[in-house]
């Protein structure tokens, strides 16, 4: 039986990989991207899931999912030239996929399926720091979180539910680690940003509240607080947040090894472990 | 309908390299197939990414317009167009 063996939560900021080339190892990014991949090492994952929101680059609004899984042996990555990382061919688990599809709809979540796509930053820059040799397979479950209505909190904690149930029905022994990537305040070229620049982070407090409520398992509280408006309020890619709790419905009400906050970002890196 | 059609041109700078070209050479031209009203296609000409936004395209999708100084836009003339929605509503 398939086991989850740790979950993680990272953002997936393009510039970043640029970013620690040029500042080093020792400044925050990279020390902060390393803390989570020393827990991912130590568990040594054969699978990563990851619950990702596509930016607009493997869908488009001719085709448009909520939800979706793709199932792929080969996924090309990034499919957007907006971080500096060199286009390559990840390894999907197409199996997996298929059971997280197949047990999805089977638990009642009306899944869409991609078995030929590609992939942007939001999935190769979270690997490019946690997997740098990015031989680990992925299973990527897309969630809408840039394009309203987007789904609501509550149904995306339980979409993680179902994918545990997915993988632990997994029948042969195989060991699953989960990544969230996304920010929880994060304004991208909307009237939020900064003068001059590209991005914005429109509310700091709801980040510093997150992660409190992350710290503490208050999960049943963040669930109510993750309302549209409140998403809304953080940003055009607010809904991001939204990948997180979905990995917080594979893990369940557990506390972090760690959570911490970026500073003066509106996003964080967080770890469960429970072995 | 055609805010469809907004989103789409800013999408395909990003995936269409020879539209992102043709674009930035003859914008007028490479959007001339498109669906779109009098004022979307003029607010698009222009660069009125605020206007656009105000539309209904999606503000994400706007952002590439910039970031590939498409349509005469940098940074900060965006930056400047797209807050101003912010103080004029």
């Amino acid at each position: 039986m398939a086991e989850i063996v740790c979950t993680v939560g990272v953002p997936h900021t393009p510039h970043y990989p640029s970013l620690v080339e040029r500042e080093g190892p020792q400044c925050e990014v990279a020390r902060l991207y390393r803390a989570v991949r020393e827990h991912l090492e130590a568990v040594a994952p054969e699978v990563i899931v990851i619950f990702d929101s596509d930016h607009l680059n493997t869908f488009f609004f001719n085709n448009w999912p909520t939800f979706a899984v793709g199932t792929a042996p080969k996924i090309i990555a990034p499919n957007d030239d907006n971080s500096a990382l060199p286009k390559r061919t990840l390894r999907g688990h197409e199996e997996l996929g298929a059971q997280i599809y197949r047990d999805g709809i089977g638990s009642g979540f009306d899944l869409s399926l991609s078995q030929d796509f590609s992939v942007d930053h939001s999935v190769l820059v979270p690997l490019h720091f946690l997997t740098p040799s990015m031989d680990v397979p992925i299973v990527p479950v897309f969630i809408n979180g840039l394009a309203p209505p987007l789904p609501a909190a509550k149904r995306c904690f339980a979409l993680g539910e179902a994918v545990r149930t997915a993988i632990e029905r997994w029948p042969a022994h195989l060991r699953v680690a989960v990544v969230a990537s996304g920010s929880f305040s994060l304004e991208v070229a909307g009237p939020r940003i900064a003068p001059g620049k590209r991005s914005g982070i429109p509310d700091m407090e709801w980040t510093k509240r997150v992660v409190q409520r992350l710290a503490r398992a208050e999960i049943d509280d963040l669930l109510e607080e993750t309302t549209a408006d409140q998403m809304a309020k953080a940003g055009n890619v607010g809904g991001e947040i939204l990948n997180w709790i979905a990995m917080l419905g594979v893990l369940g009400r557990r506390k972090p090894v760690f959570v911490e906050q970026q500073t003066n970002e509106g996003h964080a890196y967080g770890v469960w472990r429970w072995d | 309908m055609s805010v469809y059609n907004i989103n789409a041109i800013c999408y395909r700078t990003v995936h269409d390299r020879d539209f992102r070209a043709a674009l930035k050479a003859d914008p007028q031209r490479a959007i001339a197939d498109y669906d779109l009203t009098p004022e979307e296609r003029q607010a698009l000409l222009d660069g009125q990414v605020g206007a656009l936004a105000k539309m209904g395209a999606h503000t994400f999708l706007l952002g590439h317009l910039a970031r590939y100084g498409l349509l005469g836009l940098t940074d900060e003339l965006y930056s400047e167009r797209m807050r101003a929605i912010l103080s004029k509503a």
